[in-house]
Formats: C-alpha cells, structure tokens, sequence
C-alpha cells in the first residue's frame, strides 16, 4: 500500500545487526547473507538463511512484508531421521487417517504460528509440495489439516517441508478431549442455532393471534398452526433431546434436577399444542415452546463456552512436550546418542538436551550447567539456573549449553503430564458446592412438582379451561437454573480465568475454601524469601583480600549443595578445591589448605580452632543475615554474611491481604531473629521462629481450634504436614515442588501476587454463586405464585423463565474476565 | 388470501432448506476457525504485477 | 513460461460484465433523468408513445437494477468465488452463456418495455418470454456459482460467498413463484398473472420486497465483505460477527413484504407481521454495516487519499441510514403519511445511489485495473471528482424528495374543521414541483459522475492486453 519511504540510516544500521529471519542479533560480520525480497539480507545462522532461502525458492517472499513482527524463535530443525520416526509413531498411534483413492490425511499442531502471514506462507509452500492434496491451517487453534496422495508423498515429506521454512510440526492424538469438547460445541451449536431459526418463524406465525385475535380468519389460523407444529417438532425432537434424555436419566436414578421440570414442559405444551392443531380448536403454545427450547440452548452454549475457554488453558501446560530425546547410549560417553521417542524413556535413561531444545522428560542434571525457560508454567521465558543435582520439568527449554539428564520420570509420568491430568480432574470432578446445588435443586424440583400438581387440580376444579395454560406456566416459569445451570458456569469462568493467571486449582474445593479463609500463614524461606542466599558482606580480618577470602571460602566448600556454598559459587567459580573436606553438620566444614587446618562455619565453633574470643563483629551483623566466620588454626580470616533476599511483592502482599481482612502470619523453622527481621520489614505481627515441624502443626490446628480458615503458603519441601493440616494450602511451582503435590492451589509462576488474586477471585466466585442463588430464589417467590395463579400466560413464563437463566449465566460469565498482569520485568530473573 | 395457502407452506420448506444448509456448515467445519479466514484473502495476491 | 488454460482464473466473463456495469449504468441513469424531466416537462418526448413516462419508468428501474446491478454482481460474484476458493469457475462455456443471455434479456427489456409490453407488477415487469429466458440464465448462473464452490481447494467458504449464494437461490425462487403466469401471445408479448387481486399483491410485494432483501442486500453484502477489506488492506473487523450477522439475516428475512401494503385490502394481521418483522430487521442489518465501517478502525486516515475507499465506506453509511429508515417507514402511523408519496422514492434512492451504486462503482474501480494488467485507474484524481460529484447528487437528490414527500402526505390528509379536503390534488403537484427540478439536477449531476467513470474506465482498458491471473497454488507449484 503505497510507496516505501527511503531508509534512514539507524534502520540500515538495526537491518544490519538484526536476523532478517528471527530477529534474533546477528553475530558481527556474520558471513549469512542472501538476497531475498529484493535486497540483500543477513541471517544469523546457517538455519534461518536455509528458511529464507526455501522462502524465496517458492517464490513466497511475500511473506517478510505481510507478518506482523520478526520475532520467530530459532528452532533447531530436525534431522530427517527423527521426523521418520515421528512419522512412524504417528502412523502407529493410529494418528493417520486413511482414505479413499489412496489418500492420506493427519491433523498438526504447528509451533511458530504468529499472525495471518504464518498461515498463508505454510498454507502456499505445502500445497505447492508434490503429492499434497490439500493444507489448510487454522490460525485460531493452530491447528493444520493436510490430505496427501500416498502414492508421490510421505508424512515424513510433509513434516520436514514445514520444517524447512521454520516451523515445527507435531502428529496430535484428536481422541484427547480436546476433540471431544469440539463434538460436544458443534452438536450444541447446531441445537442452539436452528432452535433459534425455529423459534423466529414460529414467533411470526404466532404474532397475529396475538395482534389480531378476531381479524383472522379460522382457516387462516388453523394454516398457521399447522405450520408452526410442523416447524416445532424438529425443535422438539432434535433441539430439546438433551432435555429429554438428561431428565429420564434423572428419573431413572430417582434424582430430580432441573431437566425434568423442563422436559415436562416442553413436552406438555407441545403435546397440548398439536392437540388443539389436529383436533377440534383450543390454546396453541408454539411459540412458547420454541423460544423455551432456543433461550435455555443458549444458556448452556455460554456454559459450554466456559469450560472449553477454560479447557484450552489447561491444555496450553501440556501442550510443548517434545516427541523425540537423544538417549545416551553409554552413561559415560555423552557423544554417542540415538534418537528415540520421548515416551520410550524409562528410569535411569541419559539424554542430551543440547541448547535450545526441549527437555524430554523429568530428570535430573547430571552433566553441565545451563539456564532452563520453564514457560509452559510460568508463561513467561524467564531462565532459571540449573547445575548438576537440579532437577529439570519436560517440556521446559534449555537455554545456554547442553545438558546431560537422568531420566526421572517420562511420557504420561511427568510432572507437567501429571499437572495437567490433575487439573482436569479437579476441574471436571464436581466441587462440594455444586453437589450442593444439586441436591438443593432435587428439592426445589419436587416442591416445584407438587405445586404444579397441586395448582391443576385446584384449576380443574374451579375453571377447567384454563387449568392447562396455568399448569404449563407453572412448571416453566420456574427456574433453578441459578443452581445447576449457573454454579458450573461460574465455576469453569473462574477457573479459566485462574489458569489464565497461571494460578491452578489441583483440588476441586479449593475455591470454596479459599473464599472462606480468615488467616494466612507463611513459610518464610522459599516464600517469602526467595529461597536462596547471597552473600552480602565479606570483612577481611588478617589482611587478606576479599577476593582472596572468598576464593578460600569457596575452595572450602567445593563440591557443596549447601545454600551457602551456592551462594559463594555464584560470587567466584571454585577456582581449586580444598583437600580433606569434612562436613560437620549444624556447624561447617573443616579442611586442609597450605598444610594448615581451616574452619568455615559457625563462628564458636570456628573459633575453637584457634581459641581467639569471637570479636564484636558478630553481634553486629543484621538479625536477618547470617554470619559465617572463616579462620584456621592461627586466627580469624574473615567474615562473611548471607542474606536471604525477600521476593519481590512482599511487602505489599501483607498490606493487601490486611485489607482484605486477613489475618497474616509467619511459620519458620529458622532463628527467631531472623525471623522477626523479616516479619519486621514486611510488616507481619504475628511471627514464630525455632519452629519445628510438629509445632507448626500446632500452631495452625490451635487457631483452627479458635475457628479460623486457614490459609498455609509454603513452597512445600518441609512443609507438607503442615500443608495438609491446613484448611488449604498454597505452593509454588517450581520444579522441586511440583513434584511434592502436597498443596491444593498451585502458583504456577512463583508470584506472590497469585495469593491475593486466587483468595480475591474465589471470594468474587462465592459472591457471584450467592447473588445468582439471591436472584433465583427471589424470581421464583414470585413467579412461581403469579403463575399458579393465572396471572401468567405460557408465553410470559417462557419469557420470564429464559431470560432468568440467561442473566444468571451471563452474571457467572463475568469472571471470566482477566486483567492484565503488569509486564515480567519487573520481576528480576532468578 | 387463500395466496397464503402457498406462502406459507413454501416458507415452511424454506427453513428446513436453511436448517439443513446450517447442520451442514457446523458438521463440515465452516464455524471452526472464525479468525483465518479474515487473513487469507488479504494473503491472496490479486495486484496486476 | 506459458501456462495452461487450466492455471488461470477466468477473467474473461468478469471483465465482460464489469464493462457493461458502466455501460448500463451510464444508459438506466439516462433513462432516469429523462423521466425525471419528463415530470417536469411533460410534453418533453412530444407525446411520443415509445418514450412516455409510463414505459419509460419500468426502462429506468429495470435498467438500474437490474442492468447495471446485476451486471455488477455477477462481475463481482465471479472474481470473488474464484478468487476466494483459489479454483477456475465451474465452466467456461456456461459462464458466457450467462453473460450472453443476462445482456439479451437487458435488450429484450429495452425493445419491449418501449413497445408497451408489461406484466405491471413492478421489477417484475417483463413478459413471459423474457421471464423464462431470465429463468434459464439464472439456473446456468447458479450452476457455475455452486460447481466453483464444490470445487474449492479452501476447505473453509469465505462469508461473501455466503451471501452470494444466498442472493442467487432467493432470487430464483421469488422469481419463478411470481413471475407465474399464464401466456397469451407471443407478439405482442402478453400473459395473465397466475395470481389476482389481493392475492397478487401480497405475492408481488413478498417478490419486491425479497428483490430488494437479497438482490439489493444480500448480494451487496457479499461484495462488501470482500472488497473492503481488500481496498483497505485490513481484515474484516470481526469475521465472527459477519457469520452471526449472515445467518440473523437469512432467519429474519422473509417476511418484511406485507409493509408495502399497508391501509389496503391485505388483512389487518399480515399489514402488522410485516412491520413487526421489519422492525426486527434493523438489528442484522446495522451489524453488517458496523463490521464493515470499523474495519477501518485505526486506519481511517486512508480515508482521505483514496478514492475508492471513500465509495465503499460512504456506501456503507448509506446502507445503514436506508436500514433505518425502512423499518420506521414500515410502522402503520409513519406509513399512513409516507405511502404514495415521493418520501418513498427519496428512500428507494438513498438506497439504490447511496448504498448499490455507491459499493458497485468502488468494486469496479478496484477491479478494472487488475482485469486489464494495470495497477491502478488511468486517473485517481477523476475517481476523486466522480465521487464528489455523486456525492452532491445523492445528497440534493433525496433530501428534495424528503421534502416533497412529507409535504405530499401533510397536503393530503389535512382536512377542514367540516371534514372536508384541504387541497386538491392538483395543488400538492403544483408545490411538488419546485422539488422535482432540483431532484433533475441531482440526477444529472450522478449522470454526470457515471460518464466520467465511462472515460476513465475507456481510458484505463483502451488498447490494455486482457490479463487472466494465475491461480497461485498452482503458480508456485510450477515456480
């Protein structure tokens, strides 16, 4: 669209040093170039150059103009040999559908896809493949249909044709339940929309009676009754069935939900109208019928709606689980790899994750030190560090240099695997309120029933021919759909919205809970805190350096997992290793360095090596550090301080929950003055320190004694009797506690935030559930008695009883709106 | 008006061909991607160059 | 690199019809200006029997409508359906047969229409031979339209094709149930209706409203949906709402007609289903017309430097303010004043210049240039004045006719305290008159606009080689 103005030359300049491809910063001078799109170009591997190069070949350069930005993620392609073998297990798994003339057809999930453009250039470069029939992609699922001819092409072809222009294909199993949701939607879309098609002509038809009941002629009225029977029996027999068959299941296990009020209405009023149409004259109730049938469709196609939003957020963890690892095929020899299917991994497996991949499996590093991006639970691609002992999640990506893990856990075994199937669990397993609602709604139905019962035989007694009309008002007017139309709605809205904020409910009554809390309790390390020292002072005390007294702190606990010896290796890589390490436990490490015995731990115990009083200093430190001395046999060396920094948000979380009317406290097993320092800084009164497992166990049940919901945070290592213990529990998602699954809610995310938005949200759910119970009962009080007594015509109920359940839906949807968290970089990467 | 006779009837007709032109679109995936579409005409190149 | 026949779109058809849209375009409006000055002089055809008003009117409307509308939807209808389904129409040869035939049954039209040769019921007056030939076409037409569709490569059927193939099915069946009727002889062409009295108008008026619903609308809506994204180089504004709003309408449709009968001999009931549903009407229609306008959003400073976009999205506005006249029109209390009056003819013409003509010269102008290997008009700038120029046309044309027809309808129920008529009839002619002059100039200045279409366009195409474009998918397959 119109003529590109000339280039000024910053954007020559960012041209230069950008990927033409990614976006990614070229390397200086980089020796990748191509003319592609009419210009020369510079490419920041030898893979984006190959890309654009096919690119271009199929003559589609259009594609750089069209795409919204350039920030496609270099993705290693893959070897021929591993899209073989995806083929493969893709055929076997069934994933593969054969028809006729010899043509084969499999549905994707393609990676990489960002706008329109995406779409297109995949679209035009696989149709233009020899053998491909037919490629269509959607760009809303990200999902590829593609038909081939057996005969002149292969998956495998297909698989790697996508790769060569930069995306990354994977055979998905449509039998997951995410195919069976998209039955379910477009069988009640169909319902929904020709039940709305009947009800329209079937109001048009019925208008006149209404506007003109003596102008028409009798012939004319019996022709447009005839044609509105003739235009509800397909709403009643197809639109309605579910109806119909959820209020026989009803009855048959001699339950009563709101399916049976319905069912007897729809079908009275039609039976009732088809009666008057072929007989001998009387009230029809077409359009009551209809508009009854179309209004309550539509209530459940927003429901409906709800949980499948709320489906593909959960789905959204599991969905970037690799395919294919390398395996080592001798532990010791890491460059002998054989490529094999992920969920083939067993136990005790080595793979080699090199940078840039996805980890295949759960594991644990036993070679080499990189950053992890865990984005399929935080959302976020902020990296974690991870060395030898940490454990790593599938499905994450490994960033900065190549690992070697243990397999832990693989295929459906994994954490990520397993986050998911328990999340769906919980969300479709129905929460102790909605069974609630059900029962309460049984109960409701049967009175209903009876006073529709009892409301005919008092109108067959006093004016028989109204006694129908009223009855059917009766029976439709009434609505406990804010009971079990509703309470689901709002249950899925909130938990799509809550997993959208990567907040997700493990337990289905973690709501219900949340919403009634009283008191929040915290773990402080790992909590509140991040978990993690880092060294905040060094005071040399014998003339040395500090580079000098860190490099021997360090060289004396080499080899360590201790937080402090984490801390110190993050300062200065150990450059030698003491001899003789002896770890004492609850005091330090002893070793030999230049012949002479040295101490690194806790000050008395150090100074009983040389027997030199503990100087001032130590009374000095910050009651949040902790102070470590160095010395040996001769004297002190140094001193050195830790601190545990607190995450970012706590300060202000305690102030918010406050607000929101909570009482706050703080549960540590570390010394009570650092405790206190903490609850001091961030403001939390209510502090214990020294405390032991058992006497946080006590701690929780006393206040629970005195009648409060407790709320327990931890990150739920030491925790998990405590966890338990309380009314329900919060953690963190990082990889050593998803393993654990001792916490009802997890913080995908690590964001403290996430405490005040799950307690916030669920009380807004209760509030929701509660107004729509309000609305219900107070419509019905008085529905229900204006229509037993006749002031409602079926057509007024119907009205009343549709829109009733579409404002109780429509009240639940509202959760289902989330506001968008601030960007990540406020958070310092970890 | 007997003329309705012939109206109505042939407009009953009308919605069930209407009807089972939606079945039809549902079933065969018209409503599956409602955001693609609104792209690929815009990717198709019709300029006369 | 030659390609073969079977690698290129067939233009052919599109261009031979986008041509004549101009053509007839430029010949209905004449006709227009020329009856409109006949009511203004009416001794201005000396009493000429092959030029008087009364057989020049069905001319005009059958000119516009069908001629130049028609010939701009099936151009359209064409390009979009291959273009949208990636595939060459159905069938060459089948394709020129509806071009061949729609252009015979305008000449038809033009000899007989003249020649006195009527059925009276109004867009529907063409005798029976004409009336089966009309039939034939469309068939064939729809034949080409659905085969292209069934032999798509998208899987997915792009809206606009939708409401094409809505337009294209609704027509046939309203004209075949309307247009029944029994010959009587060939020369001079003449029938019976098979409906009479109130009978037939109540069928003739489900036909002409439906015309205007689906000929006028539908198949409008369907160019719409196509050309303004592509003129504007922005996705539609909510391709959700464009299928809701396809479907509300379809639903809702078929039964505004009785509104054009109000106060007559229809029964009661029908007169008030009739405006009821046209009521309903105004919902779906707004929707279409809202996607389309905010499809410019955040881009509407392209409004000011292109031409062709300014015809598109002012048509649109158009559309949505005859939307919402219509239905207030169709309510009893405001029919009682507008019916028979001019006010009628200003709504009809708000719509007609306003909304048809207005997206049928943008959709030519956009593509003319691609038929014919050019990337854009021979001259920009006269597309900038042709739409000036209709602009204040339109504008002086309907609010010279809102003027006349409430005066109309306020000098003719206006009664004397002892019952009696205030003004003769002969009276509300004489203060009508004033109007009609400006509504001449009004049409005179659209005229004006067409023909400086028909240079630019001869300009543009003159001595141009007719291009066919390559299917892509099958271009790149050759690349």
């Amino acid at each position: 669209m119109g003529a590109e103005a000339a280039r000024p030359a910053l954007a020559d300049f960012v041209a230069e040093s950008a990927c033409f491809h990614c976006g990614e910063r070229n390397p200086p001078s980089s020796p990748w170039r191509a003319a592609v799109d009419g210009a020369e170009r510079r490419f920041c591997c030898p893979g984006c150059l190959a890309i654009a190069r096919t690119i271009r070949a199929a003559g589609l350069d259009r594609f750089y103009h069209q795409r919204e930005r350039a920030d496609t993620t270099p993705v290693e392609p893959a070897s021929g040999e591993a899209l073989a073998i995806l083929a493969d297990s893709a055929e076997a798994g069934g994933l593969v559908t054969h028809l006729a003339g010899g043509l084969r057809e499999t549905s994707l999930l393609i990676d990489g896809i960002r706008c329109g453009a995406c779409v297109w250039l995949l679209e035009s470069y696989l149709a233009g493949q020899p053998g491909v029939v037919q490629a269509s992609v959607n760009l809303a699922t990200h999902r590829a249909r593609i038909r081939w001819d057996a005969q002149r092409a292969t998956l495998a072809g297909v698989l790697g044709a996508i790769e060569a222009i930069g995306y990354r294909a994977h055979p998905y199993d449509p039998s997951r339940r995410e195919a069976q949701m998209r039955r379910e939607w477009r069988a009640l879309l169909a319902r929904t929309a020709l039940a709305l098609l009947a009800m329209m002509q079937v109001m048009m038809f019925a208008l006149p009676a209404y506007t003109s009941a003596d102008g028409i002629e009798a012939q004319h009225r019996a022709l447009l009754e005839w044609a509105s029977l003739v235009l509800t029996l397909p709403a009643v027999l197809y639109c309605a069935s579910p109806f119909f068959a959820g209020a026989w299941r009803d009855v048959r296990v001699r339950k009563l939900g709101m399916d049976v009020p319905v069912a007897i209405g729809i079908g009275g009023a039609f039976v009732a109208s088809a009666w008057s149409t072929i007989g001998n004259g009387g009230p029809v109730y077409y359009d009551s019928v209809t508009m009854f049938i179309a209004l309550l469709s539509l209530a459940r196609l927003f429901e409906l709606h709800a949980r499948r939003r709320a489906g593909e957020a959960i789905e959204a963890i599991a969905r970037d689980l690799p395919e294919t690892a390398d395996r080592l095929l001798d532990p010791a020899d890491a460059s002998r790899t054989e490529r094999v299917a992920a969920c083939s991994l067993r136990l005790g497996d080595r793979i080699r994750v090199p940078a840039g991949a996805s980890i295949a499996a759960d594991g644990t590093v036993v070679d080499g030190r990189s950053s992890v991006e865990e984005a399929m639970l935080t959302g976020e691609s902020w990296p974690r560090a991870k060395k030898v002992g940490d454990r790593v999640l599938a499905a994450s990506i490994n960033r900065e240099s190549p690992l070697i893990v243990r397999v832990d856990a693989a295929g459906e075994a994994t954490a990520v695997a397993a986050l998911a199937r328990m999340v769906e669990d919980a969300a479709n397993r129905r929460p102790a309120i909605a069974r609630t609602a059900d029962r309460v709604a049984g109960h409701f139905v049967a009175a209903l029933l009876a006073i529709a019962a009892a409301t005919a035989a008092a109108w067959w007694y006093l004016e028989p021919a109204r006694a129908l009309a009223v009855t059917l008002a009766v029976l439709v007017v009434s609505c406990p759909c804010a009971l079990s139309l509703a309470t689901p709605a709002t249950l899925a809205a909130a938990a799509g919205a809550s997993a959208r904020r990567r907040i997700f409910a493990v337990r289905s009554d973690a709501w219900e809970t949340l919403a009634r809390v009283t008191h929040v309790v915290f773990d402080k390390t790992g909590t509140l805190t991040k978990g993690r020292l880092s060294l905040s002072g060094v005071e040399p005390l014998a003339g040395h350096s500090r580079t000098q007294c860190v490099a021997l702190a360090t060289a004396l606990e080499a080899g360590s997992a201790h937080p402090i010896a984490e801390a110190l290796q993050r300062e200065l890589a150990p450059a030698r290793v003491a001899d003789g390490i002896v770890a004492v436990p609850g005091n330090g490490v002893e070793a030999i360095v230049g012949g002479r015995p040295h101490r690194f731990g806790r000050p008395e115990w150090v100074g009983a090596l040389h027997g030199q009083p503990v100087p001032a200093l130590a009374d000095a430190v910050a009651a949040d550090a902790i102070a470590v001395a160095l010395g040996n046999d001769t004297g002190w060396i140094a001193w050195f301080t830790f601190a545990d920094d607190l995450r970012p948000g706590a300060a202000t979380l305690v102030g918010e929950l406050r607000e929101m009317g909570l009482a706050v406290s703080l549960l540590s097993g570390d010394r009570t003055a650092t405790v206190a320092h903490v609850a001091q800084a961030i403001g939390i009164a209510d502090f214990r320190g020294d405390a032991r497992p058992a006497a946080k166990l006590e701690t929780i049940a006393s206040l629970q004694r005195a009648g409060a919901v407790v709320a327990m945070v931890g990150d739920g290592i030491n925790d998990a009797p405590s966890l338990a213990r309380a009314d329900v529990s919060l953690s963190f998602g990082s990889a050593a506690t998803l393993t654990q699954w001792t916490a009802d809610v997890i913080l995908a995310d690590d964001d403290l935030r996430g405490v005040v938005d799950s307690i916030s949200r669920s009380r807004k759910t209760l509030r929701v559930i509660r107004q729509n119970l309000c609305w219900a009962f107070g419509y019905n009080v008085v529905a229900i008695p204006l229509a037993a007594t006749g002031h409602l015509t079926p057509l007024a109920a119907a009205i009343g009883m549709s829109f009733s359940s579409l404002l109780v839906v429509a009240n639940a949807l509202r959760l289902a709106r989330v506001a968008p968290r601030e960007a990540a970089s406020e958070r310092s990467a970890v | 008006m007997e003329i309705l006779y012939l109206l109505i009837p042939l407009s009953v007709i009308l919605v069930f061909l209407i009807g089972a032109a939606f079945f039809w679109s549902v079933r065969s995936g018209q409503f599956d991607d409602l955001e693609g579409p609104a792209h690929r005409i815009l990717s198709d190149d019709d300029s006369a160059i | 690199m030659s390609a073969s026949r079977a690698a290129t779109f067939n233009y052919k058809v599109v261009r031979q019809f986008a041509i004549m849209t101009v053509v007839w375009g430029i010949v209905g409006m004449l006709v227009g200006v020329i009856i409109a000055a006949q009511l203004l002089w009416p001794d201005l055809t000396y009493g000429i029997p092959w030029l008087s008003y009364g057989r020049l009117r069905p001319l005009h409307t059958n000119a516009v409508v069908f001629a130049f509308g028609g010939c701009a939807l099936f151009a359209t209808s064409y390009y979009v359906v291959q273009r949208t389904c990636q595939v060459r129409l159905f069938s060459d040869a089948l394709a020129a047969f509806t071009f061949w035939g729609w252009q015979a049954v305008i000449v038809l039209a033009a000899v007989t229409l003249p020649l006195g040769f009527t059925s009276s019921k109004e867009y529907a007056e063409l005798e029976w031979p004409i009336d089966i030939l009309i039939t034939l076409v469309w068939v064939v037409y729809a034949v080409v339209f659905f085969g292209t569709i069934f032999r798509r490569k998208t899987p997915h059927i792009y809206v606009a094709n939708w409401f094409f193939g809505a337009y294209i099915l609704t027509v046939a069946l309203l004209h075949v149930v309307n247009s029944a009727e029994m010959p009587v002889s060939f020369w001079p062409m003449k029938s019976y209706s098979a409906y009479a009295g109130v009978q037939d108008a109540m069928v003739q008026w489900w036909y002409g409203h439906n015309a205007v619903g689906f000929f006028l609308t539908a198949g409008f809506l369907g160019m719409m949906y196509y050309f303004v994204p592509k003129q504007a180089g922005r996705p539609i504004y909510s391709y959700r709402l464009s299928v809701v709003h396809f479907w509300a309408l379809i639903f809702t449709y078929m039964w505004a007609g009785p509104h054009h009968l109000h106060y007559t001999a229809l029964p009661d009931w029908t007169q008030s289903l009739g405006m009821v549903f046209s009521l309903i009407l105004l919902a779906p229609s707004w929707g279409g017309m809202i996607n389309g306008v905010m499809t410019l959003s955040g881009a509407w400073h392209k409004l000011r430097d292109d031409p062709i976009l300014k015809f598109l999205i002012v048509s649109l506005s158009f559309y949505g303010m005859s939307t919402f006249e219509g239905p207030m029109m169709s309510i009893k209390t405001v029919n009682a004043l507008s019916h028979y009056t001019d006010w009628t003819v200003a709504h009809v013409h708000s719509g007609a210049l306003g909304w048809v003509a207005f997206i049928s010269i943008g959709c030519i102008y956009y593509l003319i240039p691609r038929l014919f290997g050019r990337t854009e008009m021979h001259s920009v700038r006269l597309i900038s004045v042709h739409f000036w120029v209709a602009t204040i046309g339109v504008v002086l044309y309907i609010s010279s006719m809102w003027i006349a027809g409430v005066m109309q309808g306020l000098m003719w129920r206006s009664v004397n305290a002892d019952g009696t008529l205030t003004y003769a009839f002969v009276e509300s002619v004489k203060a009508t008159y004033p109007y009609y002059s400006i509504r001449v100039l009004g049409g005179v200045l659209f005229l004006s606009g067409m023909l400086i279409m028909g240079y630019n366009v001869w300009r543009t195409v003159a001595g141009k080689e007719a291009v066919d474009a390559l299917i892509p998918a099958t271009a790149a397959a050759h690349a």
